[in-house]
């Protein structure tokens, strides 16, 4: 009984501790389903952006003896410029209705960030500063890593911040127009090209402080994270509805919880095989994920 | 007040307009009418600016336009209703009102007096302010469309078969809120595939084939002329 107990407290633990990471998740997702809202088309270049972002801001700390928060902020700019230049390079002069060129421009991107990456560092991982790592918060039998705390809540306010920005401002409207309907946005005087490289920009904003977040939270910076959290976040996407951002953030954080359930179970090396196996099971049962978009009379 | 010389647009390789040459007159409401594929929607986007022309050019009041962008053409005066509405369905009716108002001020406090304008025009979108557009009926998705466009103050109106897909009665109320608004001065160029409604408030006709017009003249002239009127409004009209 005592046993069984403590299994369940500590099932419980993995899965909470899931959620909190599941925010970086949450926030890369928000960043394809940005782009995929806008465009139509997938960024896959996107979470190699963020990572580049969490080096740069990681080399500044390095040499600037900088706190976390700038760290963050220097992140953010980068993976912001990143964003806009990945709009100029793999979108921007692709014709609009070629979805492959667009995406393989884009597949090209984050190799070329990978290549970049590895080239600046000789490929080594590099030790990745946390925040309140000593911080620990006791509720009951269940604990807090403050380090986690810290990035979920950053998750947080950074999504209450996009959907400000979304829907209550100006640029938010354009944005937002172009995504439903491009020719109409046009005809209102939206500059489409304008909108989509500040959507790109927003999308690598996100995506830096995600990047700095999973850094953060793993402790570690390294070439081979790229790929990885490419993938994820497009699971997450495709889970959460593509285009759909309350579905990203659910998404995001329920596949937290769901790898850091079967890391417990099974050990780091067959997590990911079931993280795959979930996206399996959507496509096949629901493949328009958590949120299908309403839908249009027309 | 607005004019096409010559104009040639082209979908990639397929050319859609063949020097095409229009006039719209100040005051008046134009009307393009012809079969499918001559050119009627491709006119409007080609003048509206999302298609470009390859030859000739386009006067609005004697400024030239032929190679300015979508935005600036709109912010120049010309307002398009496009072709199947295109409202944006997941904004509210109050929201596809203020896109409409991009091209302005964002404090410019007379916009909010103009939506409410809007809301008695079109008294429908008042109920449904707060309503997503997609879910709104045809006859209302095409009042919301036409608002959308006045919101930016256009000096000429372009309205892409705004009938399409409507109730008969639905479009004798949209014909009427032409009508009306023409009285108000507005300046209307209309596409039409209903010919006898648009015979009945146009000024002018312009029939087009082929990306040319084949015939011009006012909807009297075409009532006299027995080989178009077979053609294009039945034999049986008197």
């Amino acid at each position: 009984m005592e046993d069984f107990l403590y299994e369940a407290v500590e099932i419980i633990q993995t899965i909470w501790d899931g959620i909190l990471f599941g925010s970086t998740y949450a926030l890369i997702g928000i960043g394809f389903t940005l782009i995929f809202g806008a465009m139509g088309k997938l960024n896959m270049a996107y979470a190699g952006a963020a990572i580049a972002g969490a080096y740069v801001g990681l080399a500044v700390s390095l040499f600037f003896d900088a706190t976390i928060i700038f760290v963050f902020a220097v992140s953010a700019v980068i993976s912001t410029l990143l964003g806009y230049i990945v709009y100029q390079t793999c979108f921007r002069f692709i014709p609009t209705h070629n979805h492959l060129a667009a995406l393989m421009a884009s597949v090209g991107g984050l190799f070329f960030i990978d290549e970049l990456i590895v080239l600046a560092t000789l490929g080594s991982p590099m030790n990745f500063p946390g925040l309140f790592e000593d911080a620990y918060f006791e509720i009951g039998p269940f604990g807090i890593r403050g380090d986690l705390l810290f990035v979920f809540l950053i998750g947080i306010v950074s999504t209450l911040l996009l959907l400000y920005v979304l829907f209550k401002t100006r640029l938010g409207m354009a944005t937002r127009a172009v995504a439903q309907q491009d020719i109409a946005a046009q005809l209102c005087g939206i500059n489409i090209h304008r909108t989509n490289s500040i959507t790109f920009s927003i999308a690598g904003l996100l995506g830096g402080i995600a990047g700095a977040m999973t850094a953060a939270a793993v402790g570690v910076l390294s070439p081979v994270m790229t790929v990885p959290l490419t993938i994820k976040g497009l699971i997450v996407t495709v889970i959460g509805g593509l285009g759909s951002i309350p579905g990203a953030i659910i998404a995001g954080l329920f596949v937290g919880a769901f790898e850091n359930f079967f890391l417990y179970i099974r050990g780091i090396d067959e997590r990911d095989m079931y993280v795959v196996a979930l996206l399996f099971i959507f496509l096949i049962f629901r493949p328009n994920g958590i949120f299908s978009k309403t839908i249009n009379r027309d | 007040m607005l004019r096409t010389e010559n104009i040639t647009s082209f979908y990639g390789e397929i050319q859609a307009l063949n020097g095409l040459t229009l006039e719209a007159r100040k005051g008046e409401i134009t009307c393009l009418l012809g079969p499918n594929g001559a050119g009627k929607t491709t006119t409007m986007f080609t003048i509206a600016g999302i298609l470009k022309s390859r030859t000739g050019s386009i006067f609005l009041e004697d400024e030239e336009l032929t190679r300015e962008s979508a935005q600036t053409i709109v912010r120049k005066g010309i307002a398009l209703v496009p072709e199947n509405r295109l409202i944006f369905p997941q904004m509210s009716v109050e929201e596809n009102l203020n896109a409409g108002a991009f091209t302005r001020s964002s404090n410019d406090p007379s916009i909010e007096n103009d939506i409410f304008k809007m809301y008695q025009r079109f008294p429908p979108l008042e109920g449904r302010r707060n309503q997503l557009a997609g879910t709104l009926s045809g006859g209302e998705q095409q009042m919301l469309a036409i608002a959308r466009a006045l919101m930016a103050k256009p000096k000429i109106l372009l309205m892409d078969e705004p009938s399409l897909g409507l109730a008969p009665l639905v479009v004798k109320e949209i014909f009427s809120i032409i009508r009306q608004l023409n009285e108000e001065g507005v300046t209307i160029l209309l596409v039409e595939q209903n010919a006898r409604m648009a015979l009945k408030v146009a000024n002018m006709v312009y029939l087009l084939e082929k990306g040319k017009v084949s015939f011009s003249g006012s909807p009297e002239e075409i009532h006299q002329d027995e080989v178009i009127k077979r053609a294009y409004l039945g034999a049986e009209i008197k």
